[in-house]
């Protein structure tokens, strides 16, 4: 990292870290989730109703996470509640409320409609388990399949949108900084919603083949053929918008050009992360790796590590460049404390908790589910 | 026995129903209607317009205006409300050796724009505008700490507070000039290179000094309208760093050459607080 080029202005300071780093990534996974439902309730992929069952609950989770990060992330949290109270239209931060709010609802009518036939089931084994998936019941105690994947289906499109706005609206919360270099650009929401379909197959395949593994269930690999050329296609998008991103920059030599370009020097292992990552899912994904459930693993290994090394280079950089235009200034993040990487290695140990209790309350597979082939 | 039974039922679900729609109505507009009240309130709606004026030639850097500020608003340790940068302007041409260069001392402050993008982007109101007099203001025992104005601002005059740990700012010591005195920084200033008066008045001197004099703003592109004027930047506010010059000569001084003529440009800009960061 460099200390500086120049002289800085005297407030200047890298503000937001890893947590702002941390949280596109988890609303990225909801909303890159919600393609695999697509391809199953739209297009009728039933062969994918399994991956869609884990994806739904890496959705879910992330989706609890989400919010953690940017909370932690106010100097103040306890005052956190205050945003729906005094909401300002024009702020980006109220947007985040409406969506997540609308995307949380909209998510637990799915899981309700999705799960109740498996909660029926597990509650009459009892256990702690069993009388959390009775209570999670709502006193349904019959269903008819059929009508509840109706209502899934229902649920789960009208979740496809939402979730993306959701995801949209983080490159808008970035975008509207216009006094940021890089930040105030069109590009910014694109290059969310393309890394968010990368991301999510990468997460749900990532916990689908793992969970699997561990359960000691055989997985075809021919079965997940689909999303992972679309996860393949979606990287190789991501890789354009990036160079399009930078050589955007260099070419109009825009006035912070110079220090943005030192900026992105000093993040240049977090470049070649993301680029080396991506490029390696666009090649995988067409290759004999996409073929395989261990080449499968590591190509979602790979994509998620290459999107949030995209995350980095999108949140970070830009802040290194000085408001003066004249200095760029690194960050201080601790290992251990506020805004320090144990708060993020916290909310993905969470993440993977909630995960784990779904799985556990629900069931890794439906054996109701009539759409399972 | 069936129908009462039924009845019953029918009359619990209306009664949920109802309790429900009654719970989002109260919710929902006690929201609304504090977040109505919220953006109309304001602690004071003067008639002033208040303005500042900064005049560049006058400015010698002696840093009389920052240890006022320091004082009068107990401003903590490594940030600032105000501060002197020093740029240094002008060529060097290669071929005669001519130089001219001038040496500016350019005070910079929060600019209580009149489209704040701080204000715009505040998800609570902490930051608001005040609507009769202008000053853009904050309340502290509202802000969340979100830093979404500190990003937002162009000027980078925002910051967060250590001691208070929510965003602060200058206010042009709204203390004094709501109360008939000028900011600390103006009262203090040696060669009254700050001035500050009020655009309502119309026998206010500051008139006077917009009227004669050419004034200029900082960064006028990004469309926030602020509200100090500096006389003395003609001809150099603008002057983008880095146009079409080697980033390698970039830092300090920025020195670009123009190809028409030859000339060496230099755009050198210090501020003289960067120790205490």
């Amino acid at each position: 990292m460099v200390e500086s080029l120049g002289v800085a202005l005297p407030n200047h300071k890298v503000e937001w870290t890893v947590l702002i780093v941390t949280y596109p990534f988890f609303s990225g996974i909801v909303a890159g989730s919600t393609v695999i439902s697509l391809l199953v309730y739209l297009l009728g992929y039933k062969n994918l109703a399994h991956l869609e069952r884990v994806g739904h609950f890496v959705a879910l989770s992330c989706l609890l996470v989400a919010p953690l990060a940017p909370f932690f992330d106010l100097t103040m949290p306890a005052r956190g509640f205050l945003v729906p109270f005094y909401p300002n239209l024009s702020s980006p931060i109220f947007l985040f409320f409406v969506f997540w709010t609308l995307l949380f609802i909209v998510m637990l009518l799915k899981s309700y409609f999705l799960l109740r036939r498996d909660f029926i089931g597990r509650a009459k084994e009892g256990g702690f388990f069993g009388s959390l998936a009775g209570f999670l019941t709502f006193g349904a105690r019959d269903v008819n399949p059929e009508e509840d994947d109706k209502k899934v289906r229902f649920w789960a499109l009208i979740s496809f949108p939402l979730a993306f706005a959701f995801t949209g609206y983080v490159g808008f919360l970035l975008s509207a900084m216009q006094a940021v270099p890089m930040w105030g650009s069109h590009i910014l929401i694109p290059v969310f919603l393309v890394s968010a379909v990368v991301s999510g197959i990468g997460a749900s395949l990532f916990f689908y083949l793992v969970g699997n593994s561990f359960q000691e269930i055989s997985v075809r690999a021919e079965d997940l053929r689909l999303p992972v050329v679309i996860m393949a296609v979606f990287a190789g998008l991501d890789l354009l918008l990036l160079f399009l991103e930078i050589i955007l920059e260099w070419y109009w030599n825009t006035a912070h050009w110079p220090l943005l370009a030192s900026a992105m020097g000093a993040n240049l292992l977090s470049y070649l992360i993301a680029i080396l990552a991506l490029l390696f899912v666009f090649l995988g994904g067409f290759t004999g790796l996409g073929r395989s459930t261990g080449g499968i693993t590591l190509l979602s290994i790979a994509s998620l590590l290459g999107i949030y090394a995209m995350r980095w280079i999108t949140v970070i950089p830009p802040q290194m460049v000085d408001k003066g235009g004249r200095a760029v200034v690194s960050p201080h993040i601790k290992l251990i404390g506020r805004e320090g990487f144990s708060e993020v290695i916290a909310l993905f140990l969470l993440g993977l908790f909630f995960i784990l209790l779904f799985a556990s309350v629900a069931g890794w597979r439906s054996t109701h589910h009539k759409e399972v082939t | 026995m069936k129908e009462t039974l039924e009845e019953k039922s029918t009359s619990r679900r209306d009664f949920i129903r109802a309790l429900a729609v009654g719970a989002v109505a109260t919710c929902g507009g006690a929201v609304f209607e504090t977040a109505r009240a919220e953006r109309t309130y304001s602690p004071q709606k003067g008639k002033n317009r208040f303005v500042f004026v900064v005049d560049v030639r006058k400015c010698i850097g002696c840093d009389a205006c920052v240890a006022a500020c320091k004082a009068e608003r107990n401003t903590p340790l490594g940030v600032f409300n105000t501060w002197v940068e020093k740029w240094e302007v002008g060529y060097t041409d290669p071929a005669t050796g001519e130089t001219r260069v001038k040496v500016l001392n350019v005070p910079k402050l929060c600019n209580h724009c009149e489209n704040p993008p701080c204000v715009k982007v505040c998800p609570v109101y902490a930051t608001y505008r005040d609507e009769g007099d202008g000053l853009v203001l904050q309340r502290y025992e509202r802000c969340i700490g979100c830093r979404l104005c500190e990003q937002a601002c162009p000027y980078g005059v925002r910051y967060i507070d250590p001691i208070m740990m929510v965003m602060n700012k200058c206010t042009w010591c709204d203390h004094r000039v709501r109360n008939g005195l000028k900011p600390a920084c103006v009262d203090t200033c040696p060669t009254k290179a700050r001035e500050f008066g009020d655009l309502s008045n119309p026998n206010d001197p500051i008139w006077e000094l917009i009227n004669k004099n050419s004034v200029q703003v900082l960064k006028p592109e990004t469309g926030a309208k602020p509200r100090v004027f500096y006389i003395g930047l003609e001809g150099i506010e603008g002057i983008y760093v880095g146009t079409g010059s080697d980033r390698k000569t970039q830092h300090p001084p920025a020195v670009w050459t123009d190809t028409a003529t030859g000339r060496v440009y230099t755009f050198n800009v210090r501020t003289q607080h960067n120790k205490f960061r």
